[in-house]
């Protein structure tokens, strides 16, 4: 059981369990008597959402984005409702403009953002920290280390937000939010709606009022800063003097692990951070050592504190995800004194790499091909296709951040910056996220591109969650599905098509006639996913040995159901083996039989 | 109760049942009484990628994750991800290897050849290396879906959680409908000879 709520205890637990961060932090809301949640899915994130919509008291939807996802928390908010969002770490940055104003208002209901940091890019764009965010908008910031912490801190973080009046982030980590770990599960309790009330020298930011909000903004950062001294999320764990670790997180344990003999000063709150707390602590151990991650945030306000004289971030790593191994690496570098024996560690071997690849039956591998065919330069965003930058696919050429492909491709085509066909190809949630504004700047400049929207009706690489055209919502219930053929022909389009992505050549048709149109043009897909929401599997493909001749071509779709065979083919010119399908992953797709040039790979008839 | 932690590392390749072996493993440990850490990290690994997760179970469980040359036992669901695994393994520690092979899809455009004899690549001498064809196996036993059952099996035989707890979160876990062949399977990996 982790510190910081040991001891704390109220009624009866309603049992014991192993739960993950991300399920910990949906309990949290639960108990904490959370009645809305909105998030937009990333991983790490995503299963918070999920199984908040898994509890009836709680009202959860998958927002189009992160920003409308806190807008609408603003909205249950300033009703009174005690209120959750959550959203991976980049995701912050596309709310940033309401956070950043709403921190100013302060809330009425209870309202915590959890964010879910990811060092080490498992996989995220950037490995962006979320403290820094807490302190640029001057609300605290609570770091647990576990799943029993991730659920107690939902409810110590709305207290603190109605104490305080201001919005309360929870900063996960992916190691947080995806390890299992015990949690005691309690009770819910309910917080009555307090309903709207006027209040526009809150409500109203005008520069006029909002100069009095910074004024309270001050006040209040004061005062939290008072709080934390004293509060009981920030723990003391007397040990050996020797060292002294400052930490926070998961770090926390990975350096409890190292280091089980040493004193621990474990923050719970990592903005803003309790100075006498700190200094008193620094001034009693003979090394001082700070573990945490991501960015150096601790260090630099340990610096701004005036202690300089510790073991910091540049002895553990520059970037990337600590774990005891890092620490311990970092420790002995510093020489830093160590009781516990290093591990043994035998390395008898090298293993080929496994990167990630397109499932078997993906509806993207077809168009992509096509557009590899094109030699068109893709302009692409966010989601699974993105992966079809990566050989052998390599039909990708930029992905910068969510919705950014139509507003790249309408700036290349506009300063003529290359010859070959523009294609902007990004997925429908993306779509909806931040690809609508963008199609309006196409539109409205009348940009000679083509956009491909690849609708396979779901937010696949975040694990299926549903969006506005997936024909339900995250509890499961039914929904009406946005019709993205009217949306873009409302916003000024005047080429639309749909194609069948898996058929190669009806691709490279509607998108050379796409290619051709004066001013931009639209190409939906009309595939679903392969796995989400339901598994398809259709009569498998197998490759009649009698005809291959082992060239692998078929390979060049980078599908997972195609390997080798232990034989030679028989067609085969330089003894090449020749290829065979997995009858149990092949999903029917026929992409790979519309490459083979020796029609040597056939539905099989069973 | 054993006081020191048990570290079981368990590998393999998305959509092999790796994790939810791992799963079932924190539940046996955690209704015997341990304390249990599950970590893994997942996201990419539906498509293909690999799959590496971690359970510690003991007195008083710190981190999540089991360092290199920590692990008491790896449960490799396939031959490459055991290569690839073994730094893992502390001396004295034992590796079950389903010789299992997924050819990852870039190994043809890289040109690599799927490496074998992988029993002598992970030996030493200073560590107890199993290997055993679970999926040819599951298959005698009634379904190739029951690798991950058998796998667990053999690991139940290794572990220090009793037999009777197993059986009751495995009970919980399987929908009567795959209950009985699972208990096959269960029973299929502890009764075999190595």
């Amino acid at each position: 059981m982790s510190g910081a709520v040991k001891g704390k205890r109220r009624e009866k637990s309603e049992g014991r369990v192993l739960l993950s961060g991300n399920e910990a932090f949906a309990r949290g809301a639960y108990e904490a008597g959370v009645v809305l949640a909105s998030a937009y899915p990333g991983t790490p994130s995503s299963e918070i959402l999920l199984n908040e919509a898994g509890y009836k008291e709680i009202i959860a939807d998958w927002a189009a984005n992160e920003k409308t996802a806190f807008e609408i928390g603003i909205g249950s908010a300033m009703a009174g409702a005690r209120t959750m969002i959550s959203m991976k770490q980049p995701g912050v940055s596309v709310c940033l403009d309401a956070l950043l104003n709403w921190s100013h208002t302060g809330t009425p209901g209870g309202f915590v953002l959890v964010a879910c940091d990811d060092p080490g890019q498992h996989s995220s764009q950037t490995e962006d920290d979320t403290r820094m965010y807490a302190k640029l908008a001057r609300v605290p910031c609570l770091d647990p280390s576990d799943s029993m912490e991730a659920k107690e801190f939902v409810g110590e973080a709305l207290a603190l937000s109605e104490k305080f009046d201001t919005l309360t982030i929870v900063r996960s980590t992916t190691r947080v939010s995806h390890s299992k770990t015990i949690v005691d599960l309690y009770p819910r309790t309910e917080y009555p709606i307090k309903g709207f009330e006027r209040n526009p020298n809150k409500y109203v930011v005008v520069p006029g009022r909002a100069i009095l909000r910074e004024t309270e903004v001050i006040k209040r950062l004061a005062a939290l800063k008072e709080y934390v001294e004293t509060s009981p999320l920030n723990q003391v764990e007397w040990n050996s003097k020797e060292v002294g670790v400052i930490t926070s997180g998961v770090a926390y344990y990975h350096a409890k692990h190292v280091l089980p003999e040493a004193s621990f000063l474990k923050l719970g709150i990592s903005f803003p951070l309790p100075e006498k707390m700190i200094k008193d602590f620094a001034s009693k151990v003979k090394r001082l050592v700070v573990i945490e991650e991501t960015r150096p945030f601790f260090e630099e306000e340990l610096k701004i504190m005036g202690i300089y004289d510790f073991v910091g971030m540049d002895s553990f790593r520059v970037q990337g995800e600590l774990d005891p191994d890092i620490i311990r690496a970092g420790l002995k570098k510093a020489g830093v004194p160590m009781e516990q024996p290093e591990p043994t560690v035998i390395k008898t071997a090298e293993a080929p790499p496994r990167p990630p690849v397109m499932c078997p039956g993906c509806p993207h591998r077809g168009i992509f091909l096509a557009f590899k065919k094109l030699d068109a330069n893709v302009f692409s965003d966010i989601g699974c296709y993105t992966l079809a930058f990566a050989p052998p696919i390599n039909a990708l050429h930029t992905a910068i951040c969510m919705g950014a492909s139509i507003g790249n491709a309408v700036g290349m085509a506009k300063v003529h910056g290359t010859d070959k066909p523009i294609i902007a190809a990004l997925g429908d949630g993306t779509f909806v996220h931040s690809g609508m504004t963008p199609l309006y700047d196409a539109v409205y400049t009348q940009t000679n591109i083509t956009i491909v929207i690849l609708d396979n009706r779901i937010t696949a690489m975040t694990g299926g969650q549903p969006a506005a055209e997936s024909g339900f919502r995250a509890n499961g219930s039914p929904t009406v599905v946005v019709d993205l053929e009217a949306l873009v022909r409302g916003i000024g389009i005047k080429f639309v098509k749909h194609v069948d992505p898996y058929d190669i050549k009806a691709c490279m048709d509607v998108l050379k006639e796409a290619i051709a149109f004066e001013g931009p043009a639209v190409v939906l897909t009309n595939r679903p996913c392969a796995l989400m929401p339901k598994k398809i599997k259709d009569k498998p493909y197998m490759v009649i040995e009698d005809k291959c001749t082992g060239c692998g071509v078929c390979m060049s779709c980078g599908c997972p159901a195609i390997g080798l065979s232990d034989q030679v083919a028989k067609k085969s010119k330089k003894g090449e083996k020749a290829r065979t399908i997995d009858p149990t992953l092949c999903t029917g797709c026929s992409v790979c039989a519309q490459l083979c040039a020796v029609h040597a790979i056939e539905l099989m008839e069973k | 109760m054993k006081e020191t932690a048990t570290n079981v590392y368990v590998v393999g390749v998305g959509g092999q049942g790796a994790v939810m072996a791992t799963e079932l493993t924190s539940e046996v440990a955690l209704a015997a009484g341990y304390d249990v850490k599950k970590g893994e990290v997942h996201g990419m690994s539906q498509r293909g990628g690999i799959i590496a997760s971690h359970a510690r179970f003991g007195k008083n469980i710190t981190s999540p994750v089991i360092g290199k040359g920590e692990a008491d036992y790896i449960l490799a669901f396939e031959a490459v991800e055991a290569l690839r695994s073994i730094e893992w393994l502390k001396p004295g520690g034992t590796i079950i290897v389903n010789e299992q092979k997924i050819v990852p899809p870039i190994a043809h455009f890289l040109k690599i050849e799927y490496p074998d004899n992988i029993k002598e690549k992970l030996e030493d001498g200073k560590r107890k290396v199993i290997t055993l064809n679970a999926f040819e196996k599951a298959v005698e036993v009634g379904s190739e879906l029951l690798v991950n059952t058998l796998l667990l099996g053999v690991l139940s035989k290794l572990l220090e959680l009793p037999e009777k707890t197993w059986k009751e979160v495995l009970t919980k876990r399987f929908g009567t409908k795959m209950l009985e062949l699972n208990m096959k399977a269960f029973e299929a990996g502890r009764t075999m000879k190595f």
